[in-house]
């Protein structure tokens, strides 16, 4: 059981570590506040969801599925938004704005298909390296 | 002479008429938040769409009755996303207040987001419809503009899961239990009444751990380690429906199998936590038993079998889960009609009477709706039951204790 937090922890510790990251490169290389940045997690998050309960098969496939939509998707933002939020004023203050307004739209598209309340994968599709302690 | 006192009577009571009418506003104005989004989505958007369900069905049948102008008028909800802000909330609230001038103030679902509203709706001399805010803290003497709607106080919510383990826990060798809580104003008012009821008992049950996490927490797997090291006979879990899911995920990914655990939302939004618990995670867990589980008499409004039809109806997609919450928006519907087809005026005092003068005598399908001198509700019961598989799978609820309603005994300690 310890270990098992120990393993949880350290997950835990990589996955925010990668998130804090993303937006720190963003913003330290682009100077762009992407406030829905943690809104193209949580489709991501969904893309796993859509893997398993859709197709049922391995959420690991969503590594590469999720990888390649969200490049796309990344390089349509980049070439639409970003030329013009870097020819302004305040490029920081512009691109809060407009991220808050990209964060908003995401969040209603993902009311709208997937509704409002938590949805969840079974915890052990990956399997588990230590058998339950019991 | 009498011709002319006869006439003037009745051109008199014809412009009397016409005023009364012509006062009458085309709508009733409810104004209400909701969160789309957040950490309390899911507890909200089900007793907002419930709401939403019983005006459009009033609206069907030309409106509700308003006893102040004896007439029919159609209701209007006017709703906004507070998105689980309780800044945005209170911003929110106000501008129903003052800008939408609403007649009725309906707050939104949870302790969390009530609290802006019971302090906003005081300034203000609005009386504010609770839905599910059952925290303590919200109703006083001094306070007379809040009265809850579908659920009991949270000082109350835990007595029969107290009473079980002060009275029966001994005899099934409970000995030594673990309150684990969120800080927030709903589970906190929870834990604490659950630990005055079992001290006061003076049962011979030794409290091993007992701690508080944020409510945003997520991960419990060393909150559970901690609790294990304890080797508690019970451990009773007070969180939302988000602290409910972590901390069984995490209990099943442990591998950690306590003897006897309780989560209030295992009971109150079951079909929640099945799509993200699992069925097996949440076999032999104790929990509140729903109205939905308990046949209440039915003597205002839609039978609990009318009113998963209409919601099925309405909301097919099952995007929004059926559960105690939903039955709590639609409850808070029925107390809002039959109050205005007994107040004489939309004076928020009277409104507040005519409130109150239901107290005791209003029998729906949530169970019969009673207030104390504070507003709080005392009419609603939560027996303890635990969960059960059937034979297909599915899960099943028994009710295990006051003793009276029980339908089933213990599974003590979980297999």
């Amino acid at each position: 059981m310890l270990i098992y937090a120990l393993v949880a922890g350290v997950l835990f510790g990589l996955y925010f570590s990668l998130v804090g990251i993303g937006l720190n490169l963003v913003f330290g290389v682009m100077r762009i506040v992407n406030l829905a940045h943690g809104d193209i997690l949580m489709l991501g998050a969904f893309v796993a969801f859509g893997v398993v309960t859709l197709a049922g098969i391995d959420p690991l496939f969503a590594v590469p599925l999720a990888f390649v939509l969200f490049v796309l998707v990344g390089l349509v933002l980049y070439w639409v938004l970003v030329p013009r939020l870097q020819g302004s004023v305040n490029p920081e203050m512009l691109s809060i704005i407009l991220f808050f307004g990209l964060s908003q739209v995401i969040e209603a598209v993902t009311t709208i298909f997937f509704g409002t309340s938590e949805r969840s994968i079974q915890s052990r599709l990956l399997g588990t390296v230590f058998p339950p302690s019991g | 002479m009498l011709k002319i006192t006869g006439a003037a009577l009745v051109a008199g009571l014809a412009c009397a008429t016409q005023a009364f009418a012509a006062d009458a506003p085309a709508e009733i104005k409810i104004g209400t938040l909701y969160a789309s989004s957040g950490r309390f989505a899911s507890i909200s958007m089900p007793v907002h769409s419930a709401l939403k369900l019983w005006a459009e069905q009033k609206n069907a049948e030309g409106g509700v009755y308003v006893k102040a102008f004896d007439k029919k008028i159609p209701v209007k909800l006017v709703a906004y996303d507070d998105q689980s802000n309780t800044a945005t909330a209170s911003t929110l609230y106000n501008q129903l207040i003052t800008q939408d001038k609403v007649d009725l103030l309906v707050a939104d679902s949870g302790s969390v987001l009530t609290a802006p509203a019971v302090a906003i709706a005081r300034d203000h001399k609005m009386f504010l419809y609770d839905q599910t805010g059952t925290g303590a803290s919200f109703f006083s003497k001094d306070n007379p503009y809040i009265a809850l709607m579908a659920d009991p106080v949270s000082t109350v919510w835990p007595k029969p899961v107290a009473d079980f383990v002060s009275h029966d826990g001994p005899g099934l060798g409970i000995k030594k239990i673990a309150i684990l809580y969120s800080t927030n104003e709903f589970t906190g008012t929870q834990a604490n009444a659950f630990r005055k009821f079992v001290k006061e008992s003076g049962a011979p049950i030794e409290i091993v751990y007992d701690q508080g996490v944020p409510t945003e927490t997520t991960n419990y797997t060393v909150i559970i380690n901690n609790i294990a090291n304890t080797q508690p006979d019970a451990v009773i879990h007070f969180g939302y429906a988000p602290n409910d899911i972590a901390f069984l995920r995490n209990v099943a990914d442990v591998g950690v199998n306590f003897k006897m655990l309780f989560a209030i939302y295992a009971g109150i939004e079951t079909e929640l936590l099945e799509k993200n618990v699992g069925e097996k995670a949440l076999e032999y867990v104790y929990t509140y038993v729903p109205p939905s589980e308990l046949d209440y008499p039915v003597e205002f409004g839609m039978s609990m079998k009318e009113y998963k039809a209409a919601w099925d109806k309405k909301y097919p997609d099952g995007k929004i889960e059926f559960g105690f919450n939903a039955t709590a928006g639609y409850t808070t519907g029925l107390v809002i009609e039959k109050t205005l087809s007994v107040a004489t005026s939309l004076d928020q005092m009277e409104l507040r009477r005519a409130t109150f003068s239901l107290s005791g005598n209003l029998k729906t399908l949530d169970g019969t709706f009673a207030l104390d001198e504070m507003g709080g509700q005392i009419g609603e019961l939560t027996p303890l039951g635990q969960l059960r598989l059937d034979d297909q799978g599915h899960i099943k609820f028994i009710s295990i204790y006051p003793h009276e309603t029980a339908t089933g005994k213990p599974v003590y300690p979980r297999p």
